[in-house]
């Protein structure tokens, strides 16, 4: 059995009513408007990756100066020998 | 088809060289979608809607040995499928009732008038691959090649189910009169 609901049409569409439906100055303006939207589209994705590359090279570049903090050497972080007159100096 | 497929590459680098095919083919896709809506402004919309994708995707289109139309088609058959699943509406299928006649009268060998009404009743028990087949074979005069391309399948399976749905319809067609 058929989905369809079929019809008997008993009154024609003429060609002037089809006629009257013909524009094709509005056909391409959607076309321009479908065209300037798919090319803003596209320029928005290349802009947030560009955005992305910038963002990943930043915090790479970020952490690598954090890990060149961390891994700095020992004889750097001594604390400076204390004056003669220290009353922590042990008279001999 | 070859002329057709010269003003197919004008078009796609000129698009104002569309208008050529668009006059050509208004009217037909017109009829062709309004026979499966039943409403003159979403026909409108989707006849527009046919043409919009067409010109976009000029670029896209390659000759495969039917006419430009057949893809036309193609796009206007898949927008009002699509009009269905979005919509949920029951599909409709509406004919010209001096069409249907003219067409009878000259397919079938029936002396009496046919009765259209009860043929219609009739066709409602057919399978909606059936009508397809039958209208682009007898309202759109299709050719079997362009059916095959329109429905995205073989031609031997386009021609196989267009005569089955003709057997089917005169089986109805006949059983009034037995």
């Amino acid at each position: 059995m058929s989905r369809m609901d079929i019809r008997l049409r008993r009154q024609r569409v003429t060609e002037g009513r089809i006629e009257s439906h013909k524009n094709y100055t509005y056909l391409m303006e959607r076309h321009r408007e479908q065209n300037s939207r798919k090319t803003k589209g596209f320029m928005v994705m290349v802009f947030m990756a560009i955005m992305a590359i910038v963002v990943s090279i930043a915090i790479v570049r970020s952490c690598e100066n954090h890990n060149a903090q961390k891994t700095e050497t020992p004889a750097d972080t001594i604390p400076p020998k204390t004056t003669p007159n220290s009353p922590y100096d042990i008279a001999y | 088809m070859q002329s057709e497929y010269e003003e197919v590459k004008k078009a796609s680098k000129d698009p104002a060289m569309f208008q050529i095919l668009y006059d050509r083919y208004f009217a037909r896709i017109f009829h062709y979608i309004y026979r499966r809506i039943d409403d003159e402004a979403t026909t409108s919309d989707l006849t527009s809607q046919t043409f919009l994708k067409a010109l976009g995707n000029l670029k896209k289109y390659t000759f495969r040995g039917v006419p430009f139309s057949a893809w036309l088609y193609r796009i206007a058959a898949n927008e009002v499928n699509k009009f269905y699943s979005t919509t949920k509406k029951k599909m409709v299928f509406s004919i010209d009732a001096e069409e249907f006649e003219l067409l009878l009268v000259h397919h079938t060998d029936e002396e009496e008038e046919p009765d259209m009404d009860y043929i219609i009743n009739q066709m409602r028990t057919m399978s909606e691959g059936d009508i397809e087949v039958l209208e682009l074979r007898f309202f759109e005069n299709k050719s079997f090649a362009e059916i095959a391309f329109i429905l995205d399948i073989q031609e031997a399976n386009a021609k196989m189910r267009t005569y089955r749905a003709i057997d089917k319809l005169k089986k109805l067609i006949t059983r009034r009169t037995s």
